[in-house]
């Protein structure tokens, strides 16, 4: 059962984001130094790991890749419980993708844990020309609402590798300080479990009528 | 749209434009099935060119020496079309002849063999797939980079003995699937529908049944398939043909959406626009591209839209897509449910590592299996069977998929069990993934257990408040708050 399970720390990971904005190639360069251009939509949730080594202890991310699609949250939205960290993603090249970031923030309220660390991930930095969100402004607008900012390109992969690590490594403290705090004890998240995954008590009637 | 699209347009005289092709899109076929014969194209015959269009050659099929030079069907003139169905006709009697070409059209070989198993594989023709246009292709495949490429010659292994082994295996599934084309054409009878377009019908008899669980036989599926749900469909709105045009000439407020998954230019881009615009409460959800895309390897553009609007509508795909997916998460409760009963053991395991079913069934459900989640020629057998049986038989292709990697499920840890569900699953044996669903299938419909679970799960909606309280309750303190 444990041959895989090496490891001192084990976060889960999820990445939120428009449809279209490299979420999947974002995780396959990271775990797997992959990029696909044609890549197939993600369908209800992808589960991938990596381990990752800081202060000489080895961090599992446990990563949750999701659908973009709007109708798709009735079912990801339920795999934010248990997320320490929360990948939001937009396209720099997309403005709509940037406006809809609050909406995203919105959604990780509703469904995720409040201490989430959230990191916003301006995707396709390699799109120079055709930049539609200024650096400057996404920065201002992640300090302001207390997430990290970093800029990605998974086609060319700069700053993907840094993006895992920065966001695991700021869990890692602050896992590791509660840690101290709490005598240690504890720090053993969750493998994806009780996820609740009922659809919302809105689809309740429509549920009813199939077959 | 008169014009079908046309998997071989890279020949002159091609029309340059309108002539659509799903290999621009991707589709590939990696995974074609080593038994051998095509399936029918099926699609209406164009005014379009004759013999220059096939000059694009075979295609490789594996490692076997065997080529088949594609062409007919699709791109024939009416006239030389008719002449060809008639042949086909006559020839279904015969065992020994192949489709005669028609003078007029002597590109119209159906397929040239150039290894010694010629003489078997050009008597397989004997259906209406004689016409050897397209190739099962892998839509698992499509839109993955890293799709495997055929073995170059170089790397095949060049012992002369593995040649004769794989020959000898080819032989006999030719042989076999010879014999059930030949078993397939004699159920089947021939009509012209009001779409001018040739079919086939079939007494459903014991036999027909049976013969669709031991699978249909490539060159007949498109038939078997278009009669299948057309059955189901008899007051089907008449006019959806005529809807097809219409809906690819309004904008959609899928569109932007749907280019976001599928090239533009692609015939799967405009079977789901139009679609999208025919069934507005659908629209378009990620997912479907890949059901549309596996219909198109049988059907042209127009007749794809047509069985698959018949398709969402009789077999009850609707509520799987609509915003809040209601029938899939009644399917994933039921999934549970028969888990719980017909596989204990996959059940317990599931369970103690926490896995639900909705973190690797969505794909499962939504795309009907088709997004790489099988062997091509394992999803085209589960498709076969639901076809005819009903959404209900999904329920019980993921049971036996459970089932059948029980072994591996009781012994595997969480993240090992999350990948492998979440990747393509490498059926080996079909016949017994088959029969592992149809056995349960057959006892549950005699218990009647689906329906009961049904109303079961409709029961708990009604409370669905109180049950996620309790579920929320339940749930244990996440890790950042310890």
């Amino acid at each position: 059962m444990s041959k895989d399970d090496e490891y001192d720390y084990l976060f889960k990971v999820v990445l939120i984001g428009d449809s279209g904005v490299g979420k999947s190639n974002l995780v396959s360069r990271f775990t797997r130094n992959e990029f696909n251009l044609e890549s197939k939509s993600t369908i209800g949730v992808e589960f991938t790991t990596r381990s990752i080594q800081v202060d000489a202890k080895t961090i599992k991310a446990q990563i949750w890749d999701t659908a973009g699609q709007e109708r798709y949250r009735a079912i990801t939205s339920a795999y934010y419980r248990g997320a320490v960290g929360a990948l939001l993603v937009y396209d720099i090249a997309k403005h709509a993708t940037y406006e809809n970031v609050g909406r995203w923030l919105k959604e990780l309220r509703d469904h995720a844990d409040t201490n989430i660390v959230i990191m916003l991930v301006g995707n396709k930095s390699d799109l120079r020309h055709l930049r539609a969100v200024p650096t400057d402004e996404a920065k201002q607008f992640a300090a302001e609402n207390g997430l990290s900012f970093i800029e990605t390109s998974a086609l060319d992969s700069s700053n993907v590798e840094l993006s895992f690590q920065r966001i695991l490594t700021e869990i890692y403290r602050i896992v590791s300080n509660k840690a101290l705090e709490s005598n240690g004890d504890g720090i053993r998240p969750t493998g994806g479990e009780t996820i609740n995954v009922a659809p919302n008590s809105g689809d309740a009637n429509a549920a009813g009528g199939c077959c | 749209m008169n014009l079908d699209e046309d998997e071989h347009d890279n020949a002159p005289s091609s029309p340059p434009s309108t002539s659509l092709n799903l290999d621009r899109c991707s589709i590939t076929n990696t995974d074609v099935d080593m038994s051998m014969a095509s399936p029918a194209r099926h699609s209406k015959s164009l005014p379009t060119s004759t013999s220059s269009s096939f000059s694009n050659g075979g295609r490789k099929i594996a490692e076997s020496s065997m080529v088949l030079h594609p062409g007919t069907g699709t791109d024939t003139d009416p006239s030389s079309s008719q002449t060809l169905t008639t042949t086909t006709t006559t020839t279904t009697a015969t065992t020994s002849t192949t489709t005669t070409p028609t003078p007029t059209t002597p590109v119209l070989t159906p397929a040239v063999l150039t290894s010694e198993l010629e003489a078997t594989s050009s008597a397989g023709s004997l259906s209406p797939a004689c016409s050897m246009s397209s190739f099962p292709r892998d839509i698992s495949a499509t839109y993955s980079r890293d799709r495997q490429v055929q073995p170059e010659p170089t790397t095949i292994p060049l012992d002369e003995r593995l040649y004769s082994l794989v020959d000898r295996r080819q032989a006999k599934l030719l042989a076999k699937e010879q014999e059930r084309s030949r078993k397939w054409s004699k159920m089947a009878r021939q009509y012209t529908s009001d779409a001018w377009e040739t079919e086939y019908s079939f007494s459903h008899s014991s036999k027909f049944v049976s013969r669709i669980y031991k699978g249909i036989p490539d060159c007949w599926r498109a038939a078997a398939w278009s009669h299948l749900i057309s059955k189901r469909a008899v007051d089907f709105d008449p006019n959806i043909r005529q809807a097809y045009e219409a809906m690819l000439a309004i904008p959609s407020p899928e569109e932007e959406q749907i280019d976001l998954d599928i090239p533009r230019q692609c015939a799967l881009f405009r079977v789901l626009k139009a679609y999208s615009n025919y069934n507005a409460q659908v629209g378009y959800c990620q997912g479907m591209a890949s059901v549309v895309a596996t219909m198109l390897t049988f059907f042209d553009e127009e007749k794809t839209f047509v069985l698959l609007a018949q398709m969402f509508e009789q077999y009850n795909l609707n509520d799987l897509v609509v915003p809040g997916f209601p029938a899939l998460f009644e399917a994933f409760y039921i999934q549970e449910e028969l888990t719980k009963l017909y596989a204990p053991k996959v059940f317990q395991a599931l369970t103690t590592m926490g896995i639900q079913t909705a973190g690797y069934a969505s794909r499962w459900y939504i795309t009907l299996y088709s997004a790489g989640v099988v062997p091509y020629r394992t999803l085209l057998r589960i498709w076969d069977i639901f076809l005819l049986e009903g959404f209900d038989w999904l329920y019980f292709v993921a049971l036996a998929l459970l089932k059948y990697y029980e072994p591996m499920l009781v012994q595997h840890n969480f993240e090992q069990t999350m990948e492998m569900l979440n990747a393509k699953m490498d059926i080996q044996d079909d016949e017994r993934l088959l029969k592992i669903a149809q056995k349960l299938f057959k006892q549950a419909r005699q218990s009647g257990i689906v329906s009961r679970l049904k109303k079961t799960y409709a029961a708990t909606l009604t409370d669905r408040t109180d049950v996620d309280d309790a579920l929320i309750a339940a749930a244990p303190a996440d890790i950042s708050a310890s």
